[in-house]
C-alpha cells in the first residue's frame, strides 16, 4: 500500500516527459505537413493546445523532480 | 504521508493528466480523428451522414425552370436584368484605375500596421501584405484592379502574375470572415503551376470598402443584407466583371476559371452562370439550394429575392456549364464545421446533368471532401481542382 503512494519513479517519470514532448512533436508534423493551414491535418488551435499541455506536463513533472 | 511527499505526488499526478491532455488534444484535433469526433458529437445522423426524409422526397426538376436552349438564353437575361440593368453583362466595363508592379514599386506602407492591429481578420490590405509574396519564386509581380461601383464603394482585386504563365486566369473569390490572403497557400499552388490568378474578397474585406464612412451601412451593408440602392448585386459582380473584361481585352486571355470559397463559391455559381466567358468553375462550400437547406443556412448576401425569382439555384448551376465546353463541379466538406456539411448536394446532381444534355451542355459535377472536418479548401480539394484545370480539354 505504501508503494502504492510513492511519487512515479524516475524512469517513469521520463517515459511521461518523452510521452508530452513525442505529443507535442506529432502535433507539429501533423500541423506543418503539406504546409500548414489549410493543407495541414491539424490546425493551429490544436497544436498550440497540444503544446501548452506538455509544456505544462514537462514542467509539473520536472517540478515534482527537484522537490526532493 | 510526509507533507512533501503529497506535494511531489500532486505534481505527478497533475503530470500525468497532462500528458493525457496532450494527446487527447492530438486526436481531439487531429482531422482524420476530428471526424469521428464531430459524427459522435452531432445532434443527430442526419447532420453529416444520413439525409433528411423530406429532402430525399424532394424533386429537383420542381425547382427548376430552364427546358431548353432558348429558356437557358432568357434566363441568363433575366439574370444580368437583376444584377446589371441591362440583358448582357457590359463587356467594355474596365477597372477605374490599374495599380501596377506592386512588388516592384512598394506602395507606402504607413497606414497598415493600425489596420492589422484593429483587425487582421478582415481588414488586411494588398499593400500591405506584399511580404507574404515576395519570396515566391514563380512569381513575377502583382497588380491591383480597383473598381468603383455606385458612388462611395471601393473594390480591390490582385492579379497575380506568374513567370511562367499558362494562358489560363483563375479568378479566386474569398468569402465571409477571412481574405484572399489567408488563402495564399491556395493562390502559390495556382500560381507554381502558370495561372494568373485574379483574388477578390467578399464586399467590406480587406481593400473593399465605402469611401465615406456615413455610406458605409447603405453601400458596404450591401454584403450583409441592405439591399436599398439601385441595382445592389453589383457590389458583388461589377468588380469580377471589370476584371474579366481587363484580362480579356488588355491582355488576351480567353480561358478563365473560377475559385471560390465559402460565400465567394456563391458569387462563382452565380457569376459562371451569368458570364459565359468563365468556362470553368469550383465553387467549395459555398451555398446550398434553398429546399435543401438547414436552418441559418442562407447567409444575408443571398437573400436578394430577384436573383432568385430571375434564376433558381438549380437554374444557376444548368447555366454554368451550358455550353459543351464549358464545366462546373461543386465541392462540398461533407463534415464541415460551418455549413453545407452532408451529402445533401448530391441530390441534384443528376437532375442538373439530365438538364445540361437537354440543352446540349457541358459537364456537372458535385464532389463530397470527406478528408477533414473543417470550413477550407483542403489539399485534396485544390489538388483535384489543379488536375482538372490542367485537363487540356479547354475550348
Amino acid at each position: 500500500m505504501k508503494r502504492l503512494w510513492t511519487p512515479v519513479s524516475m524512469y517513469w517519470r521520463l517515459a511521461l516527459v518523452l510521452a508530452a514532448i513525442a505529443a507535442s512533436i506529432v502535433a507539429g508534423l501533423l500541423w506543418w505537413a503539406d504546409g500548414a493551414w489549410p493543407y495541414s491535418a491539424m490546425p493551429t488551435k490544436g497544436f498550440v493546445r497540444t503544446l501548452a499541455f506538455s509544456a505544462a506536463a514537462v514542467a509539473s513533472l520536472g517540478v515534482s523532480r527537484l522537490w526532493r | 504521508m510526509r507533507g512533501r511527499t503529497r506535494f511531489r505526488l500532486c505534481f505527478d499526478v497533475l503530470g500525468v493528466l497532462l500528458v493525457l491532455a496532450a494527446w487527447v488534444t492530438v486526436f481531439y484535433y487531429w482531422d482524420s480523428t476530428r471526424v469521428y469526433v464531430k459524427r459522435w458529437k452531432a445532434d443527430s445522423p442526419y447532420v453529416y451522414d444520413e439525409i433528411r426524409p423530406e429532402h430525399l422526397a424532394a424533386d429537383a426538376h420542381d425547382y427548376m425552370k430552364i427546358s431548353d436552349r432558348d429558356s437557358a438564353d432568357r434566363i441568363r437575361g433575366d439574370l444580368s436584368q437583376v444584377i446589371w440593368g441591362a440583358r448582357q453583362p457590359d463587356h467594355a466595363l474596365m477597372p477605374d484605375e490599374v495599380r501596377r508592379d506592386l512588388l516592384e514599386k512598394r506602395p507606402d506602407t504607413d497606414d497598415c500596421p493600425e489596420l492589422e492591429y484593429l483587425d487582421n481578420e478582415t481588414l488586411l490590405r494588398l499593400h500591405c501584405q506584399l511580404h507574404r509574396y515576395e519570396s515566391w519564386q514563380d512569381l513575377a509581380d502583382i497588380d491591383e484592379l480597383v473598381v468603383q461601383v455606385g458612388p462611395v464603394y471601393l473594390s480591390s482585386i490582385g492579379l497575380f502574375y506568374p513567370r511562367d504563365p499558362n494562358g489560363v486566369l483563375v479568378i479566386f473569390q474569398n468569402g465571409y470572415a477571412s481574405t484572399y490572403h489567408h488563402q495564399y497557400r491556395h493562390i502559390h499552388s495556382l500560381i507554381q503551376a502558370g495561372y494568373t490568378v485574379a483574388a477578390a474578397n467578399h464586399i467590406g474585406y480587406g481593400d473593399n470598402h465605402c469611401r465615406q464612412p456615413n455610406e458605409l451601412a447603405e453601400w458596404c451593408g450591401i454584403g450583409w443584407g441592405n439591399f436599398n440602392k439601385p441595382l445592389p448585386m453589383r457590389v458583388h459582380f461589377s468588380p469580377l466583371l471589370a476584371a474579366i473584361n481587363y484580362a480579356e481585352r488588355r491582355m488576351g486571355f480567353s480561358r478563365i476559371a473560377m475559385i471560390g470559397f465559402s460565400a465567394g463559391g456563391w458569387i462563382t455559381s452565380v457569376m459562371a452562370a451569368v458570364d459565359e466567358r468563365i468556362d470553368r468553375s469550383y465553387p467549395v462550400a459555398g451555398f446550398m439550394p434553398p429546399y435543401l437547406q438547414r436552418e441559418g443556412e442562407r447567409p444575408p448576401d443571398q437573400m436578394y429575392d430577384p436573383l432568385f425569382d430571375a434564376a433558381s439555384m438549380l437554374d444557376q448551376f444548368v447555366l454554368a456549364a451550358d455550353r459543351e465546353s464549358r464545366r462546373q463541379v461543386q465541392i462540398f466538406n461533407q463534415y464541415d464545421r460551418c455549413c453545407y456539411e452532408n451529402r445533401r448536394a448530391l441530390l441534384y446532381e443528376d437532375a442538373i446533368r439530365a438538364a445540361e444534355v437537354g440543352i446540349g451542355g457541358g459537364e456537372f459535377r458535385v464532389l463530397i471532401d470527406d478528408t477533414h472536418p473543417q470550413h477550407k479548401i483542403s489539399r485534396w480539394a485544390i489538388s483535384f481542382i489543379l488536375e482538372d484545370l490542367g485537363k487540356g480539354d479547354w475550348p
